[in-house]
């Protein structure tokens, strides 16, 4: 299974560790990300911790995608046994998963606001948590519309 | 309308824009794009965060003083979990 983190968001603690970071402990720019900070009339420093930051911000994103991804596959398998997540996807921007399954040969897509994730793995709603797998249920057995 | 909640933005002030959260006490750079960590976003403007003085704020920047937002949407990293 791949997981795929497309994009990061300016999460407070992680920008309070940027923030934190000697400066010289910073990755240092490539000479485009240094002609991107000139054009967008940032400081290299501030794009350097601002990059920190995102990926620090991309750790926690992944780790909750990991947690999420491993209760799907679980209830996927007493779905259909033959069922499997090729792909799990968070494009951050539109605070959306998108998940590739794959059903004896056919492909089948799953998408799900990042919000009843966030509802079910962090604030641990079970109700959330039903929801999101008679979603799942609904799209693999075909009884979507 | 694009969610930019909890997204880091470069915006482009009006002057106007400017005058005004400095007269609201934020001490704002002299340079023309300035970046923000946006709290939320409206149809009157964007909810962004501050930090004055050890003290942290939630300001409302009205669309009218905003020339341009760039949003810092970043990169895309993969990671392979044994299934």
């Amino acid at each position: 299974m791949e997981i795929v983190i497309e994009g990061w968001r300016s999460g407070s603690e992680e920008r309070k560790e940027a923030a934190s970071v000697p400066a010289g402990e910073l990755i240092p720019l490539t000479d485009e990300q240094k002609s991107v900070a000139k054009k967008m009339g940032i400081s290299e420093e501030d794009y350097a911790r601002s990059a920190y930051a995102g990926k620090r911000n991309q750790d926690r994103l992944i780790n909750k995608t990991r947690r999420f991804a491993g209760i799907l596959e679980e209830r996927l398998r007493e779905i259909s046994e033959g069922a499997r997540i090729d792909r799990i996807r968070l494009v951050t921007i539109d605070h959306e998963y998108r998940i590739e399954i794959t059903l004896n040969g056919r492909k089948l897509f799953f998408r799900l606001p990042e919000e009843m994730v966030d509802d079910f793995i962090e604030g641990g709603s079970a109700e959330i948590g039903r929801q999101i797998m008679d979603r799942l249920e609904t799209v693999v057995t075909g009884r979507a519309a | 309308m694009i969610d930019l909640k909890d997204q880091s933005v470069t915006v482009h002030l009006s002057d106007e824009g400017r005058r005004v959260l400095k007269q609201a006490g934020w001490d704002a750079p002299d340079t023309p794009p300035v970046r923000f960590e946006v709290q939320d976003g409206s149809e009157q403007g964007l909810w962004v965060r501050l930090e004055t003085a050890g003290r942290r704020h939630i300001v409302m920047i009205r669309w009218d003083f905003i020339l341009a937002v760039i949003v810092d949407v970043g990169e895309i990293r993969t990671e392979d979990l044994v299934h």
